[in-house]
């Protein structure tokens, strides 16, 4: 037995409570909830546009040309320090028609393969230390500028020639540092008879998967998805993969052709979207939303028409123009939405 | 000393004031302090329930205190903090919950549960009469009897949990893990919302979204953490 410190009463050696006088003898860890690091993320995300910002103005003020666009490869590097991902100025992305061939390279290797099925997003760097995927037709620097805001549409062409790739489109830069892409694990499913239904002209390979959710997400709200996993090519988001999730920018592989119902419903932090292959099923429920949006939701895809900027509404269906902006996987054209 | 002996000790200090749960596995009391008439609750198992020593030394806004663990010859008893409210139980009497309640009652209760994941611990029993909120807003989750701690490559031995809010894996031969306890979650949103489980009533809107997402058959394709769930609301 000993004496309480507090009421000198007589207690058992490990009583860690006094039942006399009611006080606590130890001294107990006090857990806060979970503290809101979407904000950092936030701040995070929007010091580095505003850095891409100065960049792009200084770069523009010397380059001398009336429309500008800069070249580069989309890269994830495997030991890089700074996340470049960032938005283009609204209104004024063009993609161009598809002058040449387009090789999109995509070195993704899986890392790890656990029992549940779950593989990392982690792309393994070539030899020169970086791989390269094209994700889509985007100018380059996509930076919100000051001296850009103009809606004033543009159509921009170039060629790049990166590692002997000659591409007619300018690709996205994306330098992810290795923490945020590494560290990011995607649940996953082998794609089966069942889903073939859901779009029957669809012929699923054996070694097919559909991203069904984030098991570890991103540390900064960036997914590059690998075009492979654990050695299964990703053809799919399935339904409410990552509906709720704090994703800002998602880029979605060339070897994806189909994002099903609500996939990134909830998404009020999602900004980019890029599609780098050619057709894409996306369900009219992939980005529901009933709250409020960060932002401009700006889907930037290959399809055979230009950028159209998304805007959801809480209750209302998806904008008619991007309704009508969508081609069948089986090739069955739809008709664009506004012309120019 | 045996629980009984404990109990003596105790009942010299502290009156009755009612038997808040009396089943198998133990009891639950409401004692009163006589001289300070500050409320705290009694629970006596024969069976120890490991939750309640990891919580001793742990004090968390959304979590009963507890105050001590005895571990004694024939039993366990746990001295915990008596919280003052009603349950969401004895609130759905008089309606569901709007959207705004519900949003924070669960915020409330995903934050204890990442209390309780952090430690590496299992509710397994979340279900409105579990959840309690004061009159100052303070939302508590209660009641860790079916709690037990998460060990890799172990299998739940026992089914333990309140039918509705078990998830498929409890009925069979996987273990429970943090995804059990989001399902649980996402079974209490739905039946806040509209009274009903949600294979009966699916809830509307983002809240069916969530829902459906909570209670998806494949613990794989949930929220996989509270705190994935709680940034979702």
């Amino acid at each position: 037995m000993k004496k309480c410190p507090f009421c000198k009463a007589e207690i058992e050696d490990n009583a860690r409570f006094c039942l006399y006088c009611m006080t606590p003898l130890e001294e107990k860890k006090v857990t806060a909830p979970p503290s809101p690091r979407h904000r950092t993320r936030l701040v995070l995300f929007v010091v580095v546009l505003i850095i891409s910002s100065v960049l792009l103005t200084i770069l523009l003020l010397f380059s001398g040309d009336s429309v500008k666009t800069a070249n580069s490869t989309t890269t994830v590097a495997a030991k890089t320090s700074s996340v470049t991902v960032s938005k283009h100025t609204v209104g004024n992305v063009i993609p161009t028609r598809d002058t040449g061939s387009t090789s999109a390279k995509t070195t993704a290797v899986d890392r790890r393969t656990t029992t549940e099925g779950h593989g990392t997003g982690a792309i393994e760097p070539t030899a020169s230390g970086s791989s390269q995927t094209t994700y889509a037709d985007v100018t380059q620097s996509m930076v919100i500028s000051a001296s850009t805001t103009n809606s004033t549409r543009k159509t921009t062409k170039n060629k790049t020639t990166e590692n002997n790739v000659t591409t007619g489109k300018t690709t996205i830069s994306t330098v992810a540092t290795e923490a945020a892409q590494t560290s990011v694990v995607y649940s996953y499913r082998k794609a089966t008879s069942a889903d073939s239904l859901i779009r029957s002209s669809l012929n699923f390979p054996n070694d097919a998967i559909v991203i069904t959710g984030v098991k570890i997400p991103s540390v900064n709200g960036v997914y590059v998805v690998p075009d492979v996993i654990d050695g299964y090519r990703v053809i799919a988001v399935a339904a409410q993969a990552f509906c709720g999730s704090d994703a800002q920018i998602v880029a979605l592989p060339a070897g994806i052709k189909d994002v099903w119902d609500e996939a990134f419903a909830d998404c009020y932090r999602l900004t980019d979207v890029f599609l780098a292959s050619e057709a894409v099923h996306i369900a009219k429920s992939a980005f529901a939303a009933e709250g409020e949006r960060v932002g401009t939701l700006t889907l930037h895809c290959r399809f055979d028409c230009r950028d159209e900027e998304y805007y959801y509404y809480r209750n209302e269906p998806v904008r008619e123009a991007y309704a009508a902006a969508y081609r069948e996987w089986d090739g069955d054209t739809v008709e664009w939405g506004a012309t120019e | 000393m045996t629980r009984e002996q404990y109990m003596d000790t105790v009942f010299k200090t502290y009156r009755l004031v009612s038997v808040l749960s009396d089943r198998n596995g133990g009891r639950v009391y409401r004692l009163r302090h006589r001289e300070q008439g500050k409320d705290i609750v009694l629970r006596s198992f024969v069976t120890p329930v490991q939750a309640y020593e990891v919580l001793c030394g742990v004090r968390s806004q959304n979590l009963p205190e507890i105050y001590d663990s005895v571990l004694l010859e024939d039993g366990q008893v746990v001295l915990e903090e008596y919280i003052s409210g009603m349950t969401v139980a004895q609130v759905m009497e008089s309606g569901h919950y709007r959207r705004s309640g519900a949003k924070r009652v669960l915020s409330g209760v995903c934050c204890a549960l990442s209390v309780l994941h952090e430690l590496e611990l299992v509710h397994r029993d979340v279900k409105p009469e579990n959840v309690i909120v004061t009159s100052e807003g303070r939302v508590v989750l209660i009641d860790f009897n079916a709690s037990r701690k998460v060990m890799v490559g172990s299998k739940d031995t026992a089914v333990m949990g309140t039918v509705g809010y078990v998830s498929p894996e409890q009925l069979g031969v996987s273990q429970s893990d943090s995804r059990t306890d989001v399902y649980a979650v996402g079974v209490l949103l739905n039946v806040m919302m509209t009274g009903k489980h949600p294979s009966e009533q699916l809830a509307h809107g983002h809240a069916g979204r969530l829902v459906r997402k909570c209670t998806n058959i494949n613990p794989g394709e949930r929220f996989q953490t509270a705190e994935q769930l709680l940034k979702a609301l």
